[in-house]
């Protein structure tokens, strides 16, 4: 299992990589080139706009199901399910496009 | 008016899943299993209707699948449940037993919902639900058990006896579920034609109503034929998942 400090460390860096892009971008003087081959993506005449995620997500799931004791020869037991997944840290990542 | 498809998924990776309580035989307390490896993947398809200058109405359908296997149960203190071993009693009665826990546990989410969406400038906001997701979750569980007890006291011939017992369970609640998501995401252009972006999610499914609980066991002590015995329940169950989450995004916008 992953500490949570794994999680902060990620945002702390994603926030300050974000920040230096912006300070490079408003002091260069010419803006950040045109990537070249982009200038158009259709299909069919539909325009596309694609786009891609990459993060980092807490994910807690929990389930519960009582059930009662089994009938059974044998001294009674509960049978209830009660599971937990806590805290699990898990990079996610996403595509998707908007026509 | 556009309409946008979306397919998402976590790397996986090996989680760790509490059980406050052993549910084979109820005896262990605290339990964790070794879910390897946690699975997820989300797709998704959704209408954007634009109707003013800021906000837009969203309706869509979401898969979510999720499948953990689950592995290697221990006990509070760390010993394992899943066991091979063998041992001396007293002279000339020995004993031999092997035990193993399987489980897994699967959730599938057909998530039907309508959302706003508002876009500023720099940002985009939205805010998705639904009060009838359709929600299966099953975890499905087996026991297998075998003892040997061997008597070897010369001059009589050694003799063994021989218990092999299973058990097999199915925890299973299908109802309708409440989903609710919110998502934030700050951009900037860096070209004309490329924005990257700050994102940062929240979501929350929770479900309430009748499961059904299934155990079916068989004990054999050869050359004895197996006694098997069957039962189930209904009882009130409740699921429920919670993520927040964030990173960073590209677009391009041609």
């Amino acid at each position: 299992m992953e500490s949570p400090c794994n999680g902060r460390k990620f945002f702390v860096c994603l926030f300050t990589l974000f920040i230096l892009i912006g300070v490079v971008k408003n002091a260069s003087a010419q803006g950040w080139p045109e990537i070249p081959g982009l200038q158009s993506l259709n299909l069919g005449g539909i325009r596309i706009v694609p786009e891609v995620q990459i993060g980092y997500e807490n994910f807690s799931l929990n389930f519960n199901l009582p059930a009662a004791t089994l009938q059974s020869p044998l001294p009674p037991f509960p049978s209830t399910l009660d599971l937990q997944l806590k805290d699990a840290n898990l990079w996610i990542g996403s595509l998707s496009a908007a026509f | 008016m556009s309409f946008e498809l979306i397919a998402r998924a976590n790397a996986k990776k090996d989680v760790n899943v509490q059980e406050n309580e052993e549910y084979v035989f109820g005896g262990e307390q605290g339990v964790t299993w070794t879910g390897s490896p946690f699975e997820r993947w989300m797709a998704e398809g959704r209408f954007n209707y634009r109707f003013s200058t800021v906000c837009s109405a969203l309706v869509g359908l979401r898969r979510d699948h999720i499948a953990i296997s689950l592995r290697d149960p221990r006990d509070s203190a760390g010993n394992p449940l899943n066991f091979d071993d063998s041992g001396t009693i007293f002279p000339g009665l020995t004993f031999e037993r092997h035990q193993r826990y399987y489980s897994d546990l699967i959730s599938k989410l057909w998530i039907p919902y309508i959302g706003l969406e508002v876009v500023g400038p720099g940002y985009k906001a939205s805010l998705i639900g639904s009060p009838f997701a359709a929600a299966e979750f099953k975890v499905p569980a087996a026991l297998l058990f075998d003892l040997t007890l061997t008597v070897n006291i010369p001059p009589f011939p050694p003799s063994s006896t021989q218990l092999i017992a299973s058990d097999s369970l199915l925890y299973r609640v299908a109802r309708p579920a409440v989903f609710l998501e919110g998502s934030f995401q700050y951009d900037l252009n860096l070209t004309s034609s490329l924005t990257v972006g700050l994102w940062c999610r929240a979501s929350l499914m929770s479900l309430k109503g009748q499961g059904s609980w299934s155990h079916d066991s068989m004990a054999q002590v050869p050359p004895s034929p197996p006694n098997f015995d069957s039962q189930s329940q209904e009882n009130p169950a409740s699921y429920t998942i919670q993520t927040l989450g964030g990173g960073i995004s590209a677009v391009l916008v041609l």
